[in-house]
C-alpha cells in the first residue's frame, strides 16, 4: 500500500522452477510493485511472497544471493567505469569467478573500459542484463529487460534467456513487448490495476480465449446462422462474416461449407490482441 | 561480501574526500605559519617613540606633547589619529616649539606623529600613543564572542594555543562538522535518487550490512581527516619554531576528541537519509542541525543563565580548550558521544529494515 492507494492486491501467483513466465500489463498496472515486492523492496501490508520457500522481506538477503534482478529503471555511478561496477556488484553476489561476466560483455559486445556516464541507454542496459546473469543465479527477476536494446541485442538477449531455461534456471520477466513474451516465455500473467487477471500458458490462453475466422461469402449470409454455441462476437460486413471461435469448429465448419466460399482465413490470436482483447473486456465490464 | 561497499564508497568519492582533506591541511598548516605574525604585535615598538614624550595632566583634561629638536629645523607638525596607519590624522599642531598642550579623551586613546621641517623638506622625528600598546587582541578576548570560543577561559592570542584555539578550532568544527553531514546523507539518497540502490541491496548485501559500511567508511575518512590535521599542525608548529609550545600528543588528540562528534553528525546524517530519503529534505536537514549546533554553543557562551544549553549541544561535550590548555581529555564525553551514534546509527538501521524502498 502506498499510504491508503492499494499497490497490489488479490495476486496469487506461482513461478515453477525452469519456467519461463511473463508478466503482462500496461504502465501502471503494478508490474513493478509485485517485482519489487517480491525482492524485498517493499513491505507487504498482507500476505506472503516466498521465493525459495523463504519469506521475500525477512529472508531477502538469502533470496537475493540465489536472485539476478534487472531493475526497470537504474542507474550506476557515472564516473565509474563498467568492468568496476560489475566487479562490485559480483562481489556483493559473492561470486568470485568473472568468467560468465566477460563472456557476457563480448557477447552483448559491452565495452567494460567505458565509464557508466559515457554509456547509451542501450549500452546502459546490457550492464543491467550482465550484471542480472553473470553471477549464475537460479533465479531471474528481470523487468522490461530489453527496453533500449537495438533488435539485435534483443535476439541475442532472447536466445539467452532460451540457454538459461535450458539449464534449468527459472525466469520471471515483466514487459510490455508482447512478442517477446510470446518468444521466450512458457506462461504468462497479466495484471491490470494491481490485480492478476489471468495465468496461463499461452498455448492454453490461445485456445480459451478462440481464433477468429473469416469468411467472404459469394452473397450475404444471415449471421444468426452461425447461433452455435461456443461462436461469439459475430460481426458482418456485406458478404463477409468475422466471428470469434472458442470451441464447437466442427459445427462452424460444416455450416460454413453449406454456402459458396470466396475467401476463409482461420487465426489463432497473437498475444498481442489477446492482450488487446483481455483489456478490451475489461473496460466493458468497468463500463457495464 | 563485507567490506565491498566500504571500499566502493572511497572508490567513488575519492575526489571529493582528497579535495576537502586537503584544504582543511592547507588552512590549518596556514593558520598556525600566520601565528608569528599575529604574535609579533603583542608589543608594537614604534618607529621614534623615544623622541615624542607624551604626558597627561592631573585633570585627564590636556596632554603635552614634547618632542626631540632637529637641526636647522625651520618648524614642527603635530598629526594625530586612532591608528598608526595615520591614514586619517589630523593636523593638531604647527610651530616653531618643540612642545604643545592639546585637549585629551581618555576614553579615544591617540596617536601622535611629530614632523620637523628642515630646509623646506618635512623629516620624521618619531611617533608615540596613548593606547594601550600591549595585547590588543586579548582586548578582543574578553568580548562575548570570543568569550564563548574560549570556554570563558583566560586565553592570550599571543601564545601559540590561544592562537589555535581561536583561529582554528572556532571554524573548524562547523565547517568539518557541516560537510561530513553532508556527505553522509548524500551517500544514500544518491543511491537512491539515481536508483542504483534496487540493485545493490538485490546484489547480497542485507540493507544493515549496507549501512554499516557506510557509516564505517566515514568514520574511518573522518579518522584519517583529523589524525591528518593533527599531523600538519604539530609539523607546522615545529616549522615556526613553536615545537615546545604542542606536544605531539596534545596536537593530535585535539583533534581526535572530536571524532565521536562527527560519529554523531554521520549516524544523524543517516537516520534523516533513511526517513526521508531524498537530498532536498534531509540536506536542510542535516545543515539546521549543524548549525543549530553551533548556535546553541553561542548562546551558552552568552551568560551563565544560558550555560545549560550546552549541556544539548553535542559540541559542548568536545572541550577542545581543556586539552590544549590543561592536557585533560575527556574520556567520559568521548565514549558518551560515541555510545550516542552507535544508538543513532542503530535507529537508522532499524528504520531503513523496515521502510520501503523507494523506486
Amino acid at each position: 500500500m502506498y499510504g491508503d492507494v492499494v499497490g497490489i492486491k488479490d495476486l496469487d501467483l506461482d513461478v515453477y522452477p525452469g519456467e519461463v513466465m511473463g508478466f503482462l500489463g500496461p504502465n501502471g498496472a503494478g508490474k513493478t510493485t509485485t517485482i519489487r515486492t517480491c525482492l524485498g523492496f517493499l513491505q507487504k501490508t498482507e500476505g506472503d511472497v516466498k521465493i525459495f520457500g523463504k519469506d521475500s522481506n525477512r529472508d531477502s538477503v538469502e533470496i537475493s544471493k540465489r536472485t539476478g534482478y534487472i531493475p526497470g529503471d537504474f542507474d550506476l555511478y557515472p564516473d565509474l567505469k563498467v568492468k568496476t561496477v560489475l566487479n562490485y556488484l559480483l562481489s556483493l553476489s559473492g561470486t568470485r569467478s568473472k568468467e560468465k561476466m566477460l563472456d557476457l560483455a563480448e557477447r552483448f559486445e559491452l565495452d567494460l573500459e567505458k565509464k557508466i556516464k559515457e554509456l547509451s541507454k542501450g549500452n546502459r542496459q546490457k550492464v543491467g542484463i550482465v550484471q542480472a546473469f553473470m553471477a549464475d543465479q537460479d533465479l531471474l527477476i528481470l523487468d522490461e529487460p530489453t527496453a533500449g536494446l537495438d533488435p539485435l541485442m534483443q535476439e541475442e538477449f532472447y536466445d539467452l534467456v532460451r540457454e538459461e531455461k535450458e539449464k534449468g534456471k527459472t525466469i520471471f520477466m515483466s514487459s510490455h513487448i508482447l512478442a517477446e513474451v510470446e518468444k521466450i516465455c512458457d506462461r504468462v500473467a497479466i495484471i491490470r490495476d494491481g490485480t492478476l487477471q489471468v495465468v496461463e500458458h499461452i498455448e492454453k490462453l490461445q485456445d480459451k480465449v478462440g481464433k477468429v475466422m473469416n469468411v467472404e461469402f459469394r452473397e450475404e449470409i444471415d449471421p444468426s446462422a452461425f447461433d452455435i454455441e461456443g461462436v461469439k462476437d459475430i460481426e458482418r460486413e456485406g458478404s463477409e462474416l468475422e466471428m470469434i471461435i472458442t470451441h464447437n469448429i466442427d459445427e462452424v465448419i460444416k455450416e460454413v461449407s453449406r454456402h459458396q466460399i470466396v475467401n476463409l482465413n482461420l487465426e489463432t490470436f497473437s498475444l498481442d490482441q489477446l492482450f488487446l482483447r483481455f483489456y478490451s473486456e475489461g473496460d466493458e465490464d468497468d463500463d457495464g | 561480501m563485507m567490506g565491498r561497499t566500504f571500499f566502493m564508497e572511497f572508490r567513488k568519492g575519492w575526489k571529493g574526500f582528497l579535495l576537502f582533506m586537503i584544504i582543511i591541511l592547507i588552512v590549518v598548516g596556514g593558520m598556525v605559519s600566520f601565528y608569528p605574525t599575529v604574535a609579533e604585535t603583542e608589543d608594537p615598538e614604534l618607529e621614534g617613540a623615544e623622541n615624542v614624550e607624551l604626558k597627561v595632566d592631573e585633570t585627564g583634561s590636556n596632554i603635552t606633547v614634547t618632542w626631540k629638536t632637529l637641526d636647522r629645523a625651520d618648524g614642527y607638525r603635530v598629526y594625530a589619529d586612532n591608528r598608526t596607519s595615520m591614514i586619517t590624522a589630523e593636523m593638531v599642531y604647527n610651530g616653531t616649539e618643540n612642545s604643545t598642550v592639546l585637549p585629551h579623551d581618555p576614553e579615544e586613546p591617540l596617536y601622535y606623529s611629530v614632523v620637523g621641517i628642515v630646509d623646506g623638506e618635512s623629516k620624521f622625528v618619531g611617533m608615540n600613543t596613548t593606547a594601550d600598546k600591549e595585547r590588543m587582541l586579548d582586548q578582543l578576548m574578553e568580548t562575548g564572542y570570543y568569550n564563548t570560543l574560549s570556554g570563558g577561559r583566560n586565553i592570550s592570542m599571543y601564545e601559540l594555543k590561544g592562537f589555535l584555539s581561536v583561529e582554528v578550532f572556532s571554524w573548524f568544527f562547523i565547517l568539518t562538522g557541516l560537510y561530513i553531514g553532508y556527505i553522509s546523507v548524500k551517500t544514500l539518497t544518491n543511491d537512491i535518487e539515481e536508483r542504483r540502490i534496487d540493485l545493490i541491496i538485490s546484489s547480497g548485501i542485507s540493507r544493515r550490512g549496507y549501512l554499516i559500511e557506510k557509516f564505517v567508511s566515514l568514520a574511518v575518512y573522518s579518522l584519517v581527516m583529523l589524525t591528518a590535521a593533527g599531523l600538519v599542525m604539530k609539523m607546522s608548529a615545529n616549522g615556526i619554531g613553536e615545537s615546545a609550545d604542542l606536544s605531539w600528543k596534545t596536537s593530535i588528540s585535539v583533534f581526535l576528541g572530536f571524532w565521536p562528534v562527527l560519529m554523531v553528525v554521520i549516524a544523524v546524517g543517516f537516520l534523516l537519509a533513511v526517513l526521508f530519503k531524498n537530498s532536498r529534505t534531509t540536506v536542510g536537514l542535516i545543515l539546521l542541525f549543524g548549525f543549530s549546533q553551533y548556535a546553541m554553543q553561542l548562546i551558552s557562551g552568552l551568560s551563565r543563565d544560558y550555560r545549560w544549553v550546552n549541556d544539548f549541544c553535542i559540541l559542548g561535550y568536545w572541550d577542545y580548550n581543556s586539552i590544549l590548555f590543561d592536557g585533560a581529555f575527556k574520556t567520559g564525553h568521548f565514549f558518551g558521544l560515541l555510545v550516542l551514534s552507535i544508538l543513532v546509527f542503530s535507529l537508522a538501521v532499524f528504520t531503513f529494515e523496515n521502510v520501503d524502498v523507494p523506486a
